[in-house]
């Protein structure tokens, strides 16, 4: 027990241990309410789970045969021997930068070394070790020796909807408001406008949109079918005041905010949200999403990851303040969704939506923050989905992830440097179409999923042996967007390429693996063979799961670099923001 | 979960609505994460399939991303067609169960693949039922007794003893049994149109019918934006199979009468070539009919796009009509035969027109009413989208969806 809190106690301080990540990916250990890493390290590396997206527990294993023999958990091996790996081959697979300090100040953040100190000073030893064992067993986001006596983050699990509403509704008498901001809503508008006025059990419904310069038929179609029109100039728009002004003109007792692009399943969806409102004595309720028919394989995976992370893929849920809120668990009991969140009109006034970004999710904190409850519901559901190109989730890694990082003061940012990184960006794409994706097109469909995956995890084990490529990085492969191309060679040209034919010794492919685990278990619930088709949508995934990433590894670049780099990198920093 | 759809012929062999009924919504329980699988009896050659096993022949493959289990006999069966039920299939089923462990069963028809909701019952597996038309309670299929006729169901078998005199009492007794043993044991059924439901509400008074009608992929369709004036070429057109119940024959027969250079007939389809030898006859050298052959799903919006009226003149009950929706959500106007769970959608001179059934003279007159005035098609198509809401395969999914979680996650 003594060692393994020793590990315990390492790695945590590492910063190498993605909590959000591990359970977001063992749905077994969510389920379970275990401290993520306590499972790491108790059963985890064992079991050939990954600690991060940056650490591939197997890959490790399968390049140290010593640690593996000697079973050692292969991230303190890492740990105690990164420095003699910065020039091994068999570096992996890790964020953590090549800044050459000391252990264990390098694994120990500085205010943390600090506050240490002063803490040992002022109280002494015995205080210092009850303090750090009392700070891991339960008030610390996820404590140590957590048994089945802990509170568990998500709270009264299933909400008891009126059931048959379709044969028994009692009419509310209420009216509600839907605001919808719109531009270019495009030939399904109508439509959309007729599921909301066709809904039942509601006594009034209000449409409401907030236009911000469309010009299609968006006005004359929400004319035609008596909507409300505000409108907002396209430079005075942002998610919060458009849907700030929609409210200010809305006369509904309650608001349903959504979007253009979301369609009600049924003509009965508004009262079921209502009941769920009014029966659950929450303050508002949102609901996931029902894919679109031509949703891509990318967009479903990265869905159902979402709504695992938030426990509604088969569940309806009451959020409310965590026992220890941080980042990962405010985002899980925060979160309400633009799509669909019905809102009493008073409580939406008292707090109004703030930010550009995010502000579904922001709103969902405040109140809970305020002792609050809020719903989200996976048993009810609204159709909305994307089929985005790349270059969308490009951008989409990087602004979440500065975004994640303003918000929450202890989200973690993995030390990466631009230097490093850009080699690794030309290397994964490039080994992403010469290895992963050649050796797909050299099967023989259809495969079992097993043999699929232990084809695709072999090639990704031969990563370490490949070398870094000319710079020629995004060569021309109908998955591999131009504009995608086009940013990521200024990122590549603005700090040089120089490691053509050099040892590969990055960690980004490792993350991709670990990304690609999620779409591996998300293929084994929903195909037993994979044929020709799916395999060209998988490499169109990988694609999209590759350039999330690289954006995500750019923000986390961008908040380690000095002011100077950042003032330098600001118009390639702008293009990665822009649009999103 | 893992749903398996049964149906009685799928792609890429036939191509009619209750095909692509099943298609679509084994497509979208796919994309909203279940595993599916279509298991349907096929026709193919016998070096079609790669495996035999009892009397059975079969073989899977993907039809566009969804898998496909084809079977058929090795020995032709003579009531193929109209039975209810058969030991070999009933063997042949019981093995699949056991390699496949279905979560659920969807059956969007029974014909030819009756034993495996027979096998569900007694393995307690639950399933969903479509009624997509009257097989289950007729072994015509279409309650059409003869051309030109139609019942209103078996009245326990009543109706068939007088009607149907070739089918023998003892037969139709023991069918109309098993056919309530499934509906009764049926964990949901459903039914596209109120018109079907009580039609077996009829006969089983117990069932309780779902109605939910059958979706559209709108990523197939075309809006139809044309404005008319008066004095344009106006395209009348049918699609879909061409057989006599369908009503081809009096919809040829009807266009004959007219002598308007600005009317012009469009036949989109396939079917029985005695029929469409048939109907060519009846056309004769008509320049204004013209055969324009099969189309695929994908296709759907540019066919009715090319249309200004849609002719549904179907001499059968229509159980719901998928091209009659197809046509209404891309905005073209059609002329319906006032029968079954078409009248649930047309109101006659409001969102479109219905004729007298069998009737050529009745259509005639519908036909030159528009060829008079086509500024009424203006009005037709204004109320068609102010009035219809004809929904989406993903809001029917939903609806399936919820009946799947319900039956499976909490047991039924």
């Amino acid at each position: 027990m003594t060692n393994e809190i020793i590990d315990y106690l390492i790695i945590k301080f590492s910063g190498l241990f993605d909590a959000g990540f591990y359970l977001k990916t063992y749905r077994d250990v969510r389920l379970a309410d275990l401290d993520p890493l306590w499972h790491f390290i108790k059963h985890g590396w064992k079991e050939g789970r990954n600690p991060s997206t940056s650490f591939n527990t197997s890959s490790y294993l399968g390049s140290n045969p010593e640690v593996r023999n000697a079973q050692i958990n292969p991230l303190i091996h890492y740990i105690k021997n990164r420095k003699n790996n910065q020039s091994s081959r068999q570096r992996p697979i890790t964020s953590i930068s090549n800044k050459p300090t000391n252990w264990p100040t390098r694994i120990l953040p500085t205010g943390q070394v600090n506050k240490a100190i002063a803490y040992l000073r002022m109280y002494g030893f015995r205080k210092f070790i009850n303090k750090v064992v009392s700070k891991l067993s339960g008030n610390d986001g996820y404590g140590l020796f957590r048994g089945h006596s802990s509170k568990s983050i998500l709270v009264v699990p299933i909400i008891s909807i009126t059931s048959a509403v379709e044969n028994k509704i009692e009419l509310f008498d209420s009216k509600i408001s839907v605001i919808i901001p719109t531009k270019d809503a495009g030939v399904d508008f109508e439509f959309l406008l007729k599921m909301y006025k066709t809904q039942k059990g509601i006594k009034e419904i209000e449409i409401v949109i907030v236009d911000s310069g469309s010009t299609d038929k968006t006005l004359e179609i929400a004319k035609a079918n008596h909507a409300k029109i505000v409108t907002i100039l396209p430079s005075e728009f942002s998610h919060s005041s458009a849907r700030n002004l929609g409210a200010e003109n809305a006369t509904g007792d309650y608001f349903l905010f959504t979007v253009q692009d979301a369609l009600p399943p049924t003509d009965t969806w508004l009262y079921e949200l209502m009941t769920v409102l009014r029966n659950n004595n929450v303050s508002a309720v949102s609901c996931a999403e029902f894919p679109r028919e031509d949703a891509d394989l990318f967009y479903r995976v990265i869905s159902w990851n979402h709504y695992r992370f938030l426990g509604v893929n088969e569940a309806d849920r009451i959020y409310q303040l965590p026992n220890n809120p941080n980042y990962l668990t405010l985002r899980q009991n925060g979160q309400l969704s633009d799509l669909a969140c019905l809102i009493p009109n008073d409580v939406f006034n008292k707090y109004k939506y703030r930010l550009n970004y995010a502000e579904d999710l922001d709103l969902g904190i405040r109140l809970i923050q305020d002792g609050e409850k809020i719903a989200f519901l996976g048993t009810i559901r609204i159709i909305h989905s994307h089929n985005r190109p790349a270059y969308y989730f490009l951008k989409r890694g990087y602004v979440d992830n500065l975004f994640l990082s303003d918000l929450f003061t202890d989200y973690p940012i993995p030390i990466v440097n631009y230097k490093d990184f850009v080699s690794d960006i030309v290397f994964c794409f490039n080994f992403l179409k010469d290895g992963i994706f050649s050796e797909l097109s050299q099967k023989s469909y259809p495969l079992t999923n097993k043999e699929f995956e232990s084809s695709i995890r072999d090639i990704f084990f031969t990563a370490n042996n490949w070398s870094y490529p000319p710079m020629s990085i995004m060569k021309a492969d109908p998955f591999f967007d131009d504009e995608s191309n086009a940013l990521l060679e200024k990122v590549i040209n603005h700090f040089g390429y120089s490691e053509t034919g050099k040892r590969y010794n990055g960690f980004l492919i490792h993350s991709l693996l670990g990304y690609s685990d999620i779409m591996f278990e998300y293929l084994g619930r929903t195909y037993e063979r994979i044929d020709e088709n799916l395999a060209e949508e998988i490499k169109a995934c990988m694609y999209k799961e590759l350039s999330q990433l690289t954006g995500a590894h750019l923000a986390y670049c961008y908040r380690n670099s000095t002011e100077v780099d950042k003032k330098n990198f600001e118009q390639i920093h702008l293009a990665l923001k822009a649009g999103i | 979960m893992k749903i398996m759809f049964l149906v009685h012929q799928f792609y890429p062999e036939f191509q009619s609505g209750t095909e692509k009924f099943v298609f679509n919504n084994a497509l979208m329980a796919q994309t909203s994460g279940h595993k599916v699988k279509v298991v349907t009896y096929s026709f193919y050659d016998d070096s079609f399939y790669d495996h035999y096993d009892d009397g059975i022949f079969s073989k899977e493959f993907f039809y566009q991303g969804i898998p496909v289990l084809a079977f058929k006999y090795k020995d032709p069966q003579f009531d193929l067609h109209l039975a209810l039920e058969n030991n070999i299939l009933s063997n042949f089923a019981k093995k699949i169960y056991q390699i496949e462990t279905p979560d659920i069963i969807h059956a969007g028809h029974s014909m030819r693949v009756h034993e495996f909701i027979r096998v569900a019952i007694r393995e307690k597996i639950p399933y969903v039922l479509t009624l997509t038309d009257f097989f289950l309670i007729c072994p015509k299929v279409i309650l059409a007794p003869k051309n030109n006729s139609l019942c209103s169901g078996p009245q326990k078998g009543a109706a068939c003893h007088v009607l149907c005199g070739e089918f023998s009492d003892g037969f139709i007794g023991k069918r109309l049994n098993i056919a309530r043993d499934i509906l009764l044991n049926a964990k949901q059924i459903v039914s596209p149109s109120k018109f079907v439901a009580r039609i077996f509400t009829q006969e089983v008074n117990e069932l309780d019918i779902k109605i939910i009608g059958h979706g559209i992929r709108y990523n197939h369709i075309k809006e139809n934006k044309r404005i008319y004036q008066g004095g344009e070429k106006l395209i009348f057109g049918y699609a879909g199979t061409i057989a006599y119940h369908k009503g081809v024959h009096v919809l040829v027969e009807a266009f004959n009468g007219i002598d308007n250079e600005n009317a012009e007939l469009k036949i989109f389809g396939s079917g029985e070539e005695r029929y469409i030898k048939s109907l060519k006859e009846i056309a004769g050298k008509s320049k204004k009919v013209s055969f324009c052959g099969t189309f695929s799903s994908e296709q759907v919006g540019e066919v009715l796009n090319g249309l200004d009226v849609l002719v549904i003149p179907s001499v059968c009950y229509e159980s719901y009509s998928l091209i009659l929706h197809e046509a209404l959500a891309s905005n073209v106007p059609t002329i319906v035969s006032a029968l079954g769970g078409m009248l649930e959608k047309i109101n006659d001179g409001i969102n479109g027109f219905t004729f007298e059934p069998g009737s050529s003279a009745d259509l005639f007159k519908k036909i030159k009413l528009i060829l008079a005035n086509p500024q009424i098609l203006n009005e037709l198509k204004q109320n068609i989208t102010k009035m219809m809401v004809v929904p989406t395969v993903e809001q029917e999914a939903y609806k399936y969806n919820a009946i799947y979680s319900r039956n499976v996650v909490n047991g039924g």
